[in-house]
Formats: structure tokens, sequence, C-alpha cells
């Protein structure tokens, strides 16, 4: 089973009351401060990413996601951070290298308590999209994010090797959408119900 | 809490290229590594005398004050193309390199 995940970003000089509308239309989660490459929402795969006739955004950047694993610890999550990671491994990056960085990934929350809910899952569309993997969690606060999963060292002494430049072992892309933004609910649950 | 965090380089270098792999260290690499706020705090050489018919290891040990340090210095180096640049130009005159990240184990400290 698939679904679909999108980032949409506003063209410059959007008119505030038509974004009002479009937010007030559609279901997304409007990026906070600190987010890098990801626009300005994301939308989770709930009714219309943009409502017709919006014609004030730039690009909707949208994946189908096959999940690999994932985990819903609290499928009562109430808030308050969704963050999504999207990422491409480079396509000669070899297999056995590949598995292991997915591994990797999938044991952070063994190791950072505050990921409370998470998937992996590859990238399968549209064709000629620039993404293989989007990495998603739950946090109940933002320092969840921001302190415990960041500063982990399980973070940047051992994953972060898979993206670092000055890392042998580097095979992801160095361009990364790393978007963060409120929630009141799990959007994971239904992707792992 | 994680303190000081080490960073160790280890170059194993084709036999014959140490001089090369030592000047790239020396003038396309260090001076960016303090800008990005590493300390360089010891190097070694291992064999101790530079083999003719095998390679020899470069070892490079810095250092950067904290985690928030260590994303600093991670930051600039993949805004900056040259870095990766730099190490690909390294590598083509090595037969294998690795960085290990270290912290103080805290083991003695709980015995304590």
């Amino acid at each position: 089973m698939s679904r679909t995940l999108a980032l949409v970003t506003l063209l410059e000089g959007a008119d505030p009351s038509r974004v009002a509308e479009l937010e007030s239309a559609a279901v997304l989660g409007k990026h906070l401060p600190g987010t890098v490459g990801g626009g300005h929402y994301t939308w989770d795969g709930i009714d219309d990413p943009v409502p017709p006739g919006f014609e004030d955004v730039a690009d909707v950047d949208l994946v189908e996601l096959e999940l690999i694993d994932g985990s819903l610890a609290d499928p009562d999550f109430a808030g308050e951070i969704k963050r999504t990671l999207l990422l491409r491994v480079e396509p000669d990056a070899p297999a056995d290298s590949v598995a292991a960085f997915e591994r990797d990934l999938m044991a952070m929350p063994d190791h950072i308590p505050a990921i409370v809910n998470w998937t992996l899952s590859r990238v399968v569309g549209p064709s000629g999209t620039r993404w293989t993997h989007s990495w998603e969690q739950e946090y109940c606060t933002l320092d969840g994010l921001k302190v415990d999963y960041m500063m982990s060292p399980h973070h940047w002494g051992l994953i972060d090797g898979w993206f670092d430049p000055e890392m042998p072992r580097q095979i992801v892309d160095l361009e990364l959408a790393h978007v963060y933004h409120p929630t009141d609910r799990s959007v994971l649950a239904a992707a792992l119900g | 809490m994680v303190g000081k965090i080490h960073v160790l380089d280890e170059l194993t270098v084709e036999p014959g290229r140490l001089d090369e792999v030592r000047r790239l260290m020396t003038e396309g690499y260090m001076a960016g590594a303090k800008a990005r706020g590493m300390t360089l705090e010891q190097t070694w050489l291992t064999p101790p005398i530079e083999l003719f018919d095998q390679p020899n290891t470069l070892v490079y040990l810095w250092s950067v004050p904290d985690a928030a340090a260590w994303w600093a210095m991670r930051g600039a180096a993949g805004r900056d193309p040259g870095v990766s640049e730099f190490w690909a130009e390294v590598d083509a005159l090595c037969v294998e390199r690795q960085r290990r990240f270290l912290v103080d184990d805290q083991i003695g400290e709980e015995e304590e």
C-alpha cells in the first residue's frame, strides 16, 4: 500500500488573503522556522494539496511513498511536531550500503526516545522525482526534534556519516528537504494502520 | 551530556605519495578546518618510518568543543563544495581513508 505526501511552496509575494484562504481550505502543515529545502507546507495526503483555483503556488513536490517500516508507539498521539526528511541516495551507491543506511535510520528510535511514531519509506513515484526516501517522525515537543534528535551522539556520531561530504561512506545527496510543522494529531497513524 | 568531541582522520597512503598528502593537508585543508572550528590536536605517522613498497598511515586528531560546534563544523563543510573536492583529491592518493568521532568513555567515572 502506498500513500502520497507533498511539499508545497508558495509564489514569492503570494497574496496574504489568498494564503489564509488556502490554509483554511486545505489540510496543510505550516513549516516552522528552521525548515530547510522544502517550501512552506507539508501536505500529508488528506484531501487535495491545493484547492482548485488557487494560483499562488510555485511548486507542489508530490511523492508517492511505499512503507519500508515504522512504529506507532502512541496511536493517540496528539501533537505537537511532525517532521519529514526527503532525501536522495546517490544512484551509484552500493546496495549493501543502502541497506545499512536504512537499518541505521530505523535504529534511531531505539536510541532517541523522543521519537514517538516514525516511518521510513521508499519514494516510488512519480517518475522523475529526485527523492528516494522519506524519513518521518512525530515528537511531543519541538525540543524532541531540535535537541534530543539533533544532538544525539547516535545522530551526529553514526547516522550523519551517510550524509557527510567529508566521510568516505557518504551516499546521500547534500540537497535535502528537512521540514517540520505543528500538528494536533498523528499523521503517521494512517500510514501504519 | 557530551563535551569535547575528537575527530580522528586515518589516511592510508599509497607508497611514495606521503609528501603529496602531507602537503595537501597542510595547504588545502588546515586553514579551512580551523575556520570551521576544528582544532588540530596531534598528527601521527604509522609505521613510524616511510615505507616505499607498502602504504603508511597518516593520522590527524582534531577536536571541537561540543555537539553544537560539531554541527557548525558539519554545516560549514556541507555548504562548501571545495571540501568534498579536496577529499576526492586526497582519496586518489590513498588506499583507504576513515574518519571516526570519539568522546570520553564514562566507564571509569562511574566506578568512582
